[in-house]
């Protein structure tokens, strides 16, 4: 009896153990049901693809447009050209690992990497090779007009005026002056000039802003959110472009949204929804051409995707 | 005797004088079972594959954060757990990991928590950035912060084994249930698969 009594005792023991370890921590049915996406009223999708261009790169970073209405794309150690049919007419070698590109009004081929510029001719050759602006500095953006370069610095969030020759003219957007500066939980900054002055996006506010000349924010629009007039996220917008008139065109990252604003900061019309790009893509780059046509690189499929208005 | 080997025999009472009970010989039938079954799972482990040196690894860029190696592995709570490299975090007071894609207001509750086990905590650091801690006691391993990180954010929280936990089962449950192949033996010499890159 005293055999038995001890070996219930344990068993006992055992089964309660076993039992208190389940209670402790118990199942837990894993359901993430915050998966709803804001849907998209038809109606507002303006426009429609019509053409893509498959690059064919292995990595994918800029894409800016000419003068002339050619599409250029930086990736790999490359800049390819693209007539605006999407036929191939050129490329020029370039150093390996572009963050972005823009085009000079001379036809100068502007190309950033994280710590500099390199500026190539039109016909490929190396011009010039800007200082490093240190270890901390991540170019993501590049604006060129007759009388400067901007370079838009993620690292540093900062904004950075120089002249052709890349020597450093002004430090814009610090942080000062009831201005918050710029606020990038990620590397997504960008920088156009506007109307004398600038536009970035400041992604970690969740708006598009416009400077003045001298750095001053003038102007800006955009609030947080998944409803189809804001920006989801924690930093959205990740890049944006100009159309003539001032409207701006947007692209986002987690809900891949590229959206129209007009010059007021009031959603115009959606140009593409998230159901045109895979999972996971992040980061596309906008430009737009002389026919208002809104140019997508899709960095996960390597694609240019361009988008025309609907009649 | 096979009887011996059962950690109670030891110290068992003395056995009464007058021979075997049947009592007796049934507990001697299960305790030579139960050795013979011992033996032959030693028998497998000796013939499994060579696992030596190497242990089981999540790879953050493969995983879906599906939920299952919540649910699959053979421990409870599992032997998965978010972790965070904190160079990579935006130090976003709206952090998707910690808050629901649609919720009321930016504050704490309950209603707006997207970890169903409240394991992460909103540390202020300066304004306008916080840091994201995770309780580990706390976590299930379900993923569902890692995929409102990795979806709105920089992806700098991901799932990873924790080796303090894991017990490297020669099957893994969690790498066989993985519907994305996420999971591999890695050497103990590497043991983890920690990002280092923004998403």
């Amino acid at each position: 009896m005293d055999r038995i009594s001890r070996r219930a005792l344990l068993a006992a023991a055992a089964v309660a153990g076993l039992a208190g370890c389940r209670e402790r921590s118990p199942r837990v049915e894993v359901r993430d049901a915050d998966e709803a996406d804001t849907p998209i009223d038809p109606a507002l999708v303006k426009y429609r693809s019509t053409a893509v261009i498959e690059t064919g790169m292995a990595a994918t970073s800029g894409i800016a447009v000419s003068a002339n209405d050619a599409i250029l794309v930086a990736g790999d150690a490359e800049v390819r050209s693209y007539a605006p049919d999407g036929k191939r007419q050129g490329s020029i070698a370039v150093a390996p690992r572009p963050t972005c590109l823009a085009v000079g009004p001379d036809g100068a081929v502007y190309v950033a990497y994280a710590d500099r510029v390199r500026v190539y001719g039109g016909d490929g050759a190396l011009r010039s090779e800007w200082p490093s602006l240190g270890e901390r500095a991540e170019l993501t953006g590049l604006s060129v007009s007759r009388d400067d370069v901007l370079l838009a610095d993620a690292g540093g969030r900062r904004i950075l005026r120089c002249d052709h020759a890349g020597r450093e003219l002004a430090t814009l957007c610090a942080k000062g002056g009831g201005y918050p500066g710029l606020l990038l939980p990620s590397a997504y900054l960008s920088v156009r000039h506007f109307a004398g002055g600038f536009c970035v996006n400041n992604a970690g506010l969740h708006r598009i802003e416009r400077h003045a000349a001298d750095g001053k924010l003038t102007a800006s629009f955009g609030a947080e959110g998944l409803e189809v007039e804001r920006f989801c996220g924690c930093c959205n917008p990740t890049d944006f472009a100009l159309l003539p008139g001032g409207s701006v065109v947007t692209v986002e990252k987690g809900l891949v949204r590229i959206k129209e604003y007009r010059s007021d900061g009031k959603l115009a019309c959606v140009v593409a929804t998230p159901a045109e790009f895979v999972d996971g893509t992040a980061g596309v780059a906008l430009a737009v051409d002389g026919h208002r046509r809104v140019l997508a690189l899709d960095p996960k499929k390597k694609v240019v995707r361009i988008y025309e208005r609907k009649a | 005797m096979a009887g011996k080997l059962l950690p109670m025999a030891d110290d068992a009472p003395e056995q009464p004088q007058g021979g075997r009970t049947r009592r007796d010989f049934l507990l001697a039938g299960v305790r030579t079972g139960s050795v013979v079954a011992a033996g032959g799972l030693l028998t497998i482990l000796a013939k499994a594959p060579a696992a030596a040196g190497t242990v089981w690894q999540i790879d953050p860029d493969k995983c879906t954060q599906c939920g299952l190696c919540a649910t699959n592995c053979v421990l409870q709570p599992s032997a998965v757990k978010c972790v965070h490299t904190y160079a990579m975090c935006g130090y976003c007071k709206l952090c998707f990991g910690l808050l629901k894609d649609k919720r009321t207001g930016n504050t704490l509750s309950v209603e707006n928590s997207r970890c169903p086990t409240d394991a992460i905590k909103r540390v202020f650091v300066e304004d306008p950035y916080y840091e994201m801690h995770i309780e580990e006691n706390l976590c299930i391993g379900c993923g569902i912060c890692v995929k409102g990180c990795t979806r709105f954010g920089n992806g700098s929280m991901y799932l990873q084994i924790r080796h303090d936990r894991c017990v490297n089962c020669n099957e893994c449950g969690i790498a066989r249930a993985c519907p994305a192949g996420a999971i591999s033996r890695v050497s103990v010499k590497t043991p983890y698969k920690l990002k280092t890159r923004h998403a």
